[in-house]
């Protein structure tokens, strides 16, 4: 759990320091992206937790679940559909979902150890 | 997180998340005061509003040129030419007095006569349709400055650029000159466009002329209308 913690400071130091400069149109596909970004890392998490963890996995769902949102958004702002609301509805629910899983593994750990 | 290279593959997206996450923050916080979705609507808002503000600003350095252009003639090789400036200021200052109406004036134009309807009326005429109101004289003026009259007067009272022209009753006001029937109203300017526009089909003379009011033109080739 170090590693990925780790990658996330440096992360968000980068980003503070680095002077990335994308054109405004494109904020709200960002948002959505790292809405679905923010979901992979909780869905692998949980994965992590239940011993079903898998690398390759995780990675295409990384990207493609990012680029998949990005696109919808694109796509509904074209077609004049607020597309982006579907994907920031079902990375929400996944998010909050998999919050819970993670929490229920965790209190059932947490549990075992004071058991004895 | 077994082998190394899911380590190192872990530890890249997790760098791309945060970078994402702090991307959004910073951009989120400093340019936008609300953290709403920016949609291709409001952007184009933005845009129109923006191409508008170009435009204006193109008028405005047109106008920045012009006065350049003006400030530059007024200078020769030694300088500032003060005989110059005061010729020009004293031409703009009696050009702005015949706008004002502060100048006697002469020159070609036109004279318009108006009096009202001689018809003896019939049992259900409207009188105001046989009468002159302030606006019947409004909507001239507007046609004679329309076709490029440079002074109008109305029974010999000059009109400014703010004049009005308001109903009295039988008489009208024109500020505060009162003005009766009939109107004459005199207007120096380019004759041929001025009769041209008042006998053109849509003129408002020829309604007033279906209205059997009294109107006659006349083109001079000589008016002179005193001050104020």
């Amino acid at each position: 759990m170090l590693i990925p913690l780790l990658g996330l400071i440096i992360g968000v130091m980068l980003g503070f320091v680095l002077p990335i400069d994308l054109p405004t149109s494109y904020t709200s596909y960002m948002s959505v992206a790292l809405l679905a970004a923010l979901d992979s890392v909780f869905g692998g998490v949980r994965a992590d937790l239940e011993h079903k963890f898998d690398s390759h996995i995780f990675i295409s769902g990384f990207f493609g679940n990012t680029l998949i949102a990005a696109f919808l958004a694109y796509l509904g702002d074209r077609l004049g559909i607020p597309l982006y609301y579907a994907a920031i509805f079902t990375f929400g629910t996944r998010l909050f979902q998999n919050f819970a899983i993670i929490r229920r593994i965790a209190l059932n750990k947490l549990q075992e150890k004071y058991k004895h | 997180m077994r082998t190394k290279s899911t380590k190192i593959i872990l530890f890249t997206i997790f760098i791309l998340v945060g970078i994402l996450l702090s991307y959004l923050i910073v951009h989120s916080s400093k340019e936008y005061e609300s953290s709403s979705i920016i949609t291709p609507k409001v952007l184009n808002d933005y845009k129109n509003e923006l191409d508008n503000l170009d435009i204006k600003k193109k008028e405005l350095n047109d106008n920045i040129t012009d006065l350049e252009n003006k400030l530059d003639s007024y200078k020769n090789e030694e300088g500032i030419d003060y005989l110059a400036l005061e010729n020009e200021l004293y031409n703009e200052l009696i050009r702005y007095d015949i706008i004002a109406g502060k100048k006697d004036v002469q020159g070609p134009g036109v004279k318009i006569s108006m009096s009202d309807s001689n018809e003896i009326l019939q049992p259900g005429d409207n009188i105001s349709d046989y009468i002159i109101h302030n606006n019947d004289i409004l909507e001239i003026i507007n046609e004679l400055r329309f076709s490029g009259a440079e002074v109008i007067a109305i029974n010999g009272y000059q009109l400014s650029w703010n004049s009005n022209i308001d109903c009295a009753g039988p008489v009208i006001y024109i500020d505060d000159f009162i003005a009766g029937a009939p109107f004459i109203i005199e207007a120096i300017g380019n004759r041929d466009k001025i009769i041209a526009t008042l006998n053109s089909d849509e003129s408002y003379v020829e309604l007033l002329k279906f209205r059997t009011i009294n109107i006659s033109i006349v083109e001079k080739e000589n008016i002179i209308l005193n001050k104020n």
